[in-house]
């Protein structure tokens, strides 16, 4: 969209500005221009882009001119928060921002505040704060617990959040939209302005932003480059892939293509995976051993900005990251990226491709190695659905009151205030904008009588009201509610550390609690085993074995977006048109005519469901497209409705593409009896009959009791003295269900089971379009690719090792077999 | 599946009871109650609501009248901080035992109940010393490695659970009684406790509970 807003002539801005990108020969563009004057101008916004860099630019500029024409000369506390989602990226922004602030010679003091920022600086920071101030969203919510810091705030004329899309769509987003509505009353003349990469609903990225009701301005970034995406398609094309190898087998062509670029970013789907192709290519490249690196979320801090500092300077051929490198700063020196694996979403496939090929009218370049052959059409549809401008909107949540209630208490340790007050400023951001009177008072009976059946908490302290004012009930419940401040994430991170000291990162407790000591797990480019857990600590040493047993590390593993699993339904529509004009779907024909030899293909007016006998059973295959959460919820709805009509025990296995069901006897499944099975009435009730729901949402409840502070996680050096108040989230769950079963929280967590792990409204969706769609009943003689991976996955989880490779290599001979020379 | 089982334990023929519980020679066994522990959550900040107080005296009471029972023993924690006096929960306590006074209640002490006998003399309880013989039986809070090994020690304070696969995805966390060859370790049986996974030996027998049933696992081969 042209903006046809302010823009600052050439020559308008200070001298100092203009000295500065002189001597490094920039001009500003014109993008980066119109927010500098919107900025000057007073107004808030937005600048967002598909790929392209200059936002940091763009939106520091304004408030640094700002400071030239008026006070040059001073480094006045609290001028400009920013505001990042990732810590590890605090670094690189800092250095950045200094960078341009020492250029344009203002005296500002720049400074990091963030999880890992020691005592003795946060007290500093406590006293005064620098100019600029890197933070993130939960250490603001900790900045704005202090009374101290409070009073600095009020000086503050503009924040900026970075890597806004990152936090829209999920509770930190919400948690930081609770502290812009603090700081907007804090400090009325506060502008804000977001950086955001280019989404579906960017204006609404700017509402939520904002807060309800306000005005600002979308700037666009006209430095988006031309992307190019392309497949490094497998010299030989299985026709019945599976995921098992990770993508390996395209090893010898994604070391090639490293040798060919001077640096280059791989960029992997999950630490899992990015540990086993660092190891993989430093195998195949020694030589490489200096000048490659891993990068993923887990790896301790000082490693990660190692490797930052490196890939900044250049002296990095490779390195291997996962969504950790996702963001932010921009790495100049990077010629391409790779992505292995399947991308799950476009907006994502088009950020990575926006690493490489920085600087005015360079191309933006990203090799994709499947590991998996479908994943080649999700390439391709991705390809296309740039071409046409299509990306993912992402949705912000609404009336999470678990944040609610953690905010609350932060904003009186603060401040207190009257209920009056925080009624008006909560309701002044989006997220609570249509906050009900009703769920407002049960927010304020929660915190302050811990619910409505006043007898069952007689003994229950945390917010008191003193002269129609709220305030903590005792300095200890301050300190522990700001020790719990930044639990937003739900599963705890242990530390892993050697058994003589030394730390090298951290993981989730839930996979550290999956290992028993002895085993073996890979981390930060090394074989480690794990020797004992103990405080939140994982104690490991150097694995002595050779062998090689990695388990299986899954951990942010993204389903399918919609626009992508449209995209690749179109390309199977495309083929059976006789189109392979793609070059990755004239790869994938011999797999594809397979398919529809045995079978059929899927299409976006097809819904094609399998039925298959083997020894194992009887197998039924659907093939909806509509991304692994949605397929967990419709096999367990299908098989439960089946299940009303037939007894039966079904085994399920579920991938992006489909979902299978197994049975020992034959099913009576005709396309009426589909057609019932998959009829959309009644959707919201059987899917809470057959799915467990109860036990899903007491899953789910364990990150709304840790926001809310319904359990309590202990820290470190807290030592016995929290034992007594510690307990799983799970009890809690079952105590509030006996007692209170209408606490809205345990609400709360039914809903997000549906809205969020069932996808209910793309359920629904799903559902909808079947009722048109032609359902294509097949019963092929034996798996076909389609199903193939669904069986391997089936199997995989159910064996050992060992077992399920050979399982799997046995039915691959057979089916190739079958399947006849390509 | 049923609600109860019998096993001989120490040449005895004792009944565990699906709710927890070991019965044997008209007395109900329990351990680790840890009444009065949502009161801790609530002084701590945490709204987690007072009712298992009730339902869990309730529950021994139930116990008490399903097996004909004359006597209740609670093997350490019964509290799991001492109430204070006119909480709730003291409330809650007393009127239960005036309601049951044909019931006794002996109650070893347990790491939980440390101050309990000076805080709480007044409740109409006796509080046991921890390791007091009973017929072939040796009853402690937490198990330890017996003197006379003529007696077979029954115990709490571990708060067994075991980690049950479904064949498919699913694992079940379930409370178990946890028996070895000198002696059997009880599951907790307060509502709001939770368990510690045990890793029982070649020989040990595990009787899981789940919902009203009880189930004897096959015994781990060696």
């Amino acid at each position: 969209m042209p903006d046809a807003g302010p823009r600052i002539p050439a020559g308008a801005l200070p001298a100092a500005v203009d000295r500065w990108l002189d001597a490094r020969g920039w001009t500003l563009f014109p993008f980066q221009r119109t927010a500098i004057a919107a900025y000057l101008a007073g107004e808030s916004g937005l600048v967002h882009s598909a790929t392209g860099s200059g936002k940091t630019l763009a939106a520091i500029l304004g408030p640094l001119c700002e400071a030239l024409t008026t006070d040059p000369d001073a480094s006045p506390s609290a001028q400009v928060l920013w505001i990042t989602p990732l810590r590890a990226l605090a670094t690189d922004i800092a250095h950045n921002l200094r960078t341009v602030i020492e250029g344009v010679g203002l005296p500002w003091t720049v400074e990091l505040r963030t999880g890992d920022t020691n005592s003795s600086a946060r007290a500093r920071q406590r006293r005064r704060l620098p100019s600029l101030l890197v933070t993130t969203p939960e250490s603001l919510a900790l900045l704005l617990s202090y009374p101290d810091t409070l009073r600095q705030l009020r000086g503050l004329r503009a924040v900026v959040v970075d890597e806004w899309h990152e936090l829209l769509g999920n509770k930190r987003g919400v948690l930081l939209e609770l502290g812009l509505a603090r700081l907007r009353r804090l400090a009325p003349a506060l502008r804000t302005w977001g950086l955001s990469a280019t989404l579906g609903n960017t204006e609404t990225a700017l509402q939520v932003l904002l807060g309800p009701g306000r005005h600002g301005r979308l700037v666009a970034s006209d430095l988006d480059r031309p992307v190019t995406i392309d497949t490094l398609i497998p010299a030989s094309l299985e026709r019945f892939p599976w995921g098992g190898h990770i993508g390996l087998k395209q090893l010898d062509a994604v070391a090639d293509a490293i040798d060919e670029a001077g640096s280059t970013l791989v960029f992997c789907n999950t630490r899992f995976q990015a540990e086993a192709w660092y190891d993989a290519l430093l195998r195949r490249r020694i030589d490489w051993v200096d000048r490659m690196a891993l990068h993923h979320g887990s790896l301790d801090r000082d490693l990660r900005e190692r490797v930052e500092v490196l890939l900044r300077d250049g002296s990095l051929k490779c390195v291997v990251a996962t969504s950790s490198l996702d963001l932010g700063v921009d790495f100049t020196p990077v010629d391409q990226v790779i992505q292995i694996g399947g991308p799950k979403g476009i907006a994502r496939l088009l950020q990575r491709a926006g690493r490489s090929g920085h600087g005015p009218g360079r191309r933006s370049r990203v090799r994709c190695a499947p590991s998996h052959a479908l994943e080649m059409l999700e390439y391709a549809a991705a390809r296309r659905a740039v071409a046409a401008g299509r990306i993912e909107p992402r949705e912000p949540l609404r009336n999470c009151l678990d944040v609610l209630a953690q905010h609350l208490v932060t904003r009186v340790l603060g401040e207190p205030a009257s209920a009056e007050d925080l009624l008006a400023e909560v309701r002044d951001c989006h997220a609570f904008a249509t906050l009900s009177d009703a769920h407002w008072a049960w927010t304020l009976d929660f915190l302050t009588r811990g619910g409505p059946a006043l007898k069952a908490y007689p003994e229950y302290q945390r917010l008191v009201v003193q002269d129609a004012v709220l305030r903590i009930a005792s300095p200890a419940l301050a300190r522990r509610h700001r020790m719990g401040i930044g639990t937003i994430t739900a599963d705890a991170a242990i530390q892993v550390q050697w058994l003589g000291g030394g730390r090298i990162g951290h993981v989730e407790e839930s996979f550290i609690s999956r290992m028993k000591p002895g085993e073996r797990f890979m981390f930060g480019g090394r074989v480690l085993e794990l020797v004992r857990v103990r405080d939140m600590t994982a104690f490991v040493r150097r694995a002595t074995s050779s062998k090689r047993a990695i388990p299986k590390w899954v951990g942010g593993r993204l389903p399918l977006s919609s626009e992508l699993a449209d995209g690749v339904l179109e390309l199977c529509d495309a083929f059976a048109a006789g189109d392979t004009r793609e070059p990755e779907v004239a790869a994938l024909a011999p797999l594809l005519r397979v398919q529809r030899d045995w079978s059929a293909l899927p299409g976006r007016d097809t819904l094609l469901v399998e039925r298959i006998q083997t020894r194992e059973g009887h197998h039924l295959f659907l093939y909806p497209f509509a991304g692994r959460l949605v397929h967990e919820g419709l096999s367990a709805l299908v098989a439960w409705r089946i299940g009303q009509q037939q007894p039966a025990t079904f085994t399920t296995a579920v991938n992006d593409y489909g979902f299978e069901l197994l049975t020992a006897d034959p099913l009576d499944v005709d396309e009426e009896s589909l057609r019932r099975v998959l009829d959309p009435t009644g959707l919201a009730d059987d899917a809470l009959a057959c799915i467990n729901a109860g036990e899903m949402a007491r899953r789910r409840f364990r990150e709304i009791a840790r926001i809310a502070g319904l359990v309590f996680q202990g820290f470190p050096g807290a030592g016995k003295s929290t034992r007594q108040i510690q307990a799983s989230s799970g009890l809690v769950y079952d105590v509030l269900a006996r007692h209170d079963a209408d606490n809205r929280l345990l609400e709360q967590a039914r809903r997000e089971v549906l809205e969020q792990e069932l996808e209910a409204l793309r359920l629904t969706q799903v559902l909808e379009r079947s009722r048109t769609q032609r359902i294509a009943l097949t019963q092929p003689e034996r798996l076909t690719p389609f199903a193939f991976p669904l069986w391997v996955d089936r199997i995989q989880t159910r064996l050992s090792t060992e077992r399920w490779q050979d399982r799997v290599a046995r039915m691959l001979g057979s089916l190739e077999k079958a399947a006849g020379a390509a | 599946m049923s609600s109860i089982v019998e096993v001989c334990l120490a040449g005895e023929s004792v009944i565990l009871d699906a709710d927890r519980a070991l019965i044997w020679q008209r007395r109900v066994l329990v351990a680790d109650v840890h009444l009065d522990k949502a009161s801790s959550f609530q002084r701590a900040g945490m709204a987690v609501p007072l009712g298992d107080e009730q339902r869990d005296l309730d529950r021994l009471a139930a116990l008490a009248a399903r097996h004909d029972a004359a006597e209740i023993i609670v093997l350490g924690d019964l509290v799991h901080a001492p109430p204070r006096p006119g909480s709730t929960t003291e409330r809650v306590l007393l009127n239960w035992a005036d309601a049951h006074r044909d019931l006794r209640l002996s109650v070893v002490l347990g790491n939980h109940d440390r101050d309990a006998r000076e805080r709480l003399a007044h409740w109409p309880l006796s509080w046991l010393d921890d390791d007091v013989t009973l017929g072939p039986f040796r009853l402690r809070h937490a198990p330890a490695p017996c003197p006379d090994p003529a007696l077979f020690e029954i115990a709490g304070h571990l708060h067994p659970v075991v980690r049950l696969r479904d064949g498919n995805r699913d694992t079940a966390r379930l409370s178990v009684f946890w028996q070895r060859p000198g002696g059997l370790v009880l599951p907790a049986f307060g509502s709001f406790t939770g368990g510690h996974p045990v890793a029982p030996a070649p020989g040990d027998r595990l009787h899981a509970v789940h919902g009203g049933s009880i189930l004897s696992l096959p015994p781990r081969a060696a």
